[in-house]
């Protein structure tokens, strides 16, 4: 997903001041639970981005006050108030990313053609773990046009150890030569 | 033609046996916006300035605009086959192309890729586009001559190795020319060229290059070109790429001169890339650092000190003015960074007088101290006398009721200008523009009709080759005219004189 400067701004604000109130693990879980209900329900949505008015903000906030903590609700409702509720998907994104490296934590991803065992996963967790310097959380994406082999995508980076990759590789070289 | 399969699969193998996959981290981000040669990109955190990206399909590009959640990036290449959310890699490499002998007799593009169909270049030797001017300790004031083979400047606005000197006029008057008369000149001289076509037609190229190899020229030329339907990044970069290839030469010891023509062109595309990043247009739209652009490319001109092997790299840069507005804002900035100008008018040029060059305007700021010394000798007066007829040519209507000495300057100033005229492709040696200017300011043509002065150059140097050569292999290894020899040059053109058939 790509995160614009502003949801960074706002991501790391409120990482700032759930730190300060160590809430900082609370948070992920309410932006990720908040983030997943607006992606699912189109009323929701659709509430949220609708004009502002003083009766749209009581009912938000009598809503959110049963579900959410204090911290979360008035995010939330300063996002709505500033019209930045649509940034809500990439901050929270930004938010667990800056959380990990606050952390000293990476996440990878890592591309398989069929899902990845217990076996192969810790022993590939380990050897990028050597790599990176860091603690290293696993998320496994089922891709079966790869063909085979995996690829891995930490911070940006990408390693192509995938069949599919290989045969690109090979086609380029082939051509070129 | 027969085609055997199994030929066929035993080449494709041993190309795999030898093919080895290496598999490493890679830097990527993705697409997020692409059109008119530019690709904004999200991701490449730590992606450099300048550094070569390479976008899908073997399409590669350069990394411009370092924002703070995308990086502008120009293509060169088609941006046809690219999409949103492409996958984009760093190469870790900052844009450089090949340089060194390898190039000599080329024509590639920009990137250094060849176009001439002679194979791939071979060369070690790599370098950046953009370099750093050598500093103030690196250099030494220009000495030696550069010799263009055109009598106009060669005895009025010297061009010396490792100076500046802008070429400027009006479309069509021949700043090219000029330019490829100053390349042919310099065979077996020791000097390698390069002359970057920036944005130029495809014929107008071709035949500056037929003409180079008509004359023998490319044995030590290289030809850069980007045609006026590359892409605008490809205009942009050329001429570094040209003086990237030059420094190599400069930096070895040896001597090079490149023309960069022409960079009212490289301005145009410079703002078109600025302003598709979005960079904040200033006057005439070109943006903030259009200056710089130019000052940049042209201080990499430079003659070195002895200590670094007193290499050089002359620069011809040319401009083209749009009706002669030579206060314009491109032609200001060129002609205040460089050491002096070539100011071409069209005036002269349809009143026949070719190259037109307008002596009054034109300068050589530092050539002088290259000049050779008996060069200075015989031109010195030339520029005055020059001078003192130009003011003098509005009365030549009524010649005949002006007083004897007027009279007198008007018809050495008709003859000093027909002396300066040359044709095209037709470089002379120095030591016999010597010779024939000499003719001039000692007055011996003030008694020839103007329309025979042409016919008389030819059938002069004719004479002195045949009869007198030891007159210009002297001027020519001493450089300088002692008593004696002027004495000579006297008796040999008074005997010419005395036999020319007018």
């Amino acid at each position: 997903m790509i995160i614009t400067s502003t949801a960074k701004k706002y991501a790391h604000a409120l990482y700032d001041i759930a730190q300060k109130r160590k809430q900082a693990e609370q948070m992920l879980a309410e932006l990720d639970s908040f983030s997943a209900a607006m992606e699912k329900d189109a009323d929701l949505r659709n509430l949220l981005v609708m004009p502002n008015s003083k009766e749209k903000m009581q009912l938000l906030e009598d809503a959110l006050k049963k579900l959410f903590s204090d911290l979360f609700v008035e995010f939330a409702l300063l996002l709505v108030d500033n019209n930045r509720i649509k940034l809500l998907p990439q901050i929270c994104d930004e938010f667990h990313s800056h959380y990990d490296f606050m952390h000293s934590r990476v996440r990878a991803t890592v591309i398989t053609a069929v899902p990845l065992t217990s076996e192969v996963e810790a022993k590939l967790k380990s050897q990028l773990e050597k790599q990176f310097h860091a603690e290293l959380r696993i998320d496994n994406v089922v891709d079966p046009s790869i063909m085979g082999g995996f690829v891995v995508k930490v911070n940006g980076q990408v390693l192509d150890a995938s069949v599919l990759g290989k045969f690109k590789k090979l086609k380029i070289y082939l051509t070129q030569n | 033609m027969e085609v055997k399969a199994k030929e066929i699969s035993t080449i494709i193998k041993k190309e795999l046996e030898k093919y080895q996959l290496e598999t490493n981290f890679e830097e990527v981000g993705e697409i997020i916006q692409v059109g008119d040669g530019i690709a904004h990109v999200y991701g490449l955190e730590n992606v450099m300035a300048n550094e070569l990206v390479e976008f899908p399909h073997g399409v590669f590009g350069m990394a411009l605009n370092l924002e703070d959640d995308n990086v502008g990036c120009v293509l060169f290449g088609s941006e046809k086959n690219l999409k949103e959310g492409d996958v984009v890699k760093r190469t870790g490499k900052i844009m450089q192309v090949p340089v060194g002998e390898a190039l000599t007799g080329r024509v590639v593009n920009p990137l250094g890729q060849p176009l001439d169909g002679k194979g791939p270049i071979k060369t070690d030797h790599y370098s950046p586009i953009e370099r750093k001017a050598p500093g103030v300790v690196a250099r030494q004031p220009v000495k030696e001559p550069l010799q263009t083979g055109i009598k106009a400047i060669d005895s009025m606005i010297p061009i010396g190795r490792g100076q500046r000197e802008l070429i400027i006029g009006d479309r069509q008057i021949g700043k090219t020319t000029i330019a490829i008369d100053a390349i042919l000149n310099q065979k077996g001289q020791g000097v390698h060229c390069i002359y970057v076509a920036i944005g130029q037609k495809g014929s107008t190229i071709r035949k500056v290059v037929k003409t180079l190899e008509d004359h023998g020229a490319m044995e030590y030329t290289t030809v850069v070109m980007s045609n006026a339907n590359d892409p605008a990044p490809f205009t942009y970069i050329a001429p570094y790429s040209g003086a990237a290839m030059g420094e190599y030469y400069r930096d070895n010891g040896m001597h090079a001169l490149v023309i960069y023509d022409d960079l009212s062109k490289h301005a145009w595309a410079y703002r078109q890339v600025s302003l598709l990043l979005r960079r904040p247009p200033g006057r005439e739209a070109y943006p903030g650092d259009i200056f710089y652009l130019h000052s940049r490319l042209l201080e990499r001109a430079a003659k070195l000190s002895d200590e670094l092997g007193g290499g050089s790299l002359t620069a011809l840069p040319i401009v083209e003015t749009q009706a002669g507005d030579f206060s314009a804002y491109i032609p200001t900035n060129v002609i205040s960074i460089t050491d002096g100008q070539i100011y071409l008018e069209p005036n002269l040029f349809y009143g026949g007088v070719r190259p037109a060059i307008n002596v009054g305007l034109s300068v050589s700021r530092v050539g002088g101290n290259a000049q050779i010394k008996a060069m200075k000798q015989v031109a010195g007066k030339l520029r005055l006398e020059l001078a003192q007829y130009r003011e003098l040519e509005a009365f030549s209507k009524f010649s005949s009721e002006l007083d004897k000495s007027t009279q007198a300057q008007l018809t050495r100033g008709e003859r000093m200008v027909e002396i300066l005229k040359q044709n095209q492709n037709e470089t002379l040696l120095v030591e016999k523009q010597i010779a024939f200017i000499f003719l001039g300011t000692q007055g011996f043509l003030d008694e020839i009709p103007v329309g025979e002065i042409r016919r008389l150059e030819a059938e002069y140097y004719q004479f002195l080759e045949a009869k007198y050569p030891q007159i210009l292999t002297t001027i020519a290894e001493k450089k300088a005219m002692d008593d004696e020899l002027q004495a000579e040059l006297k008796s040999a053109a008074q005997e010419f004189i005395s036999v020319f058939a007018v």
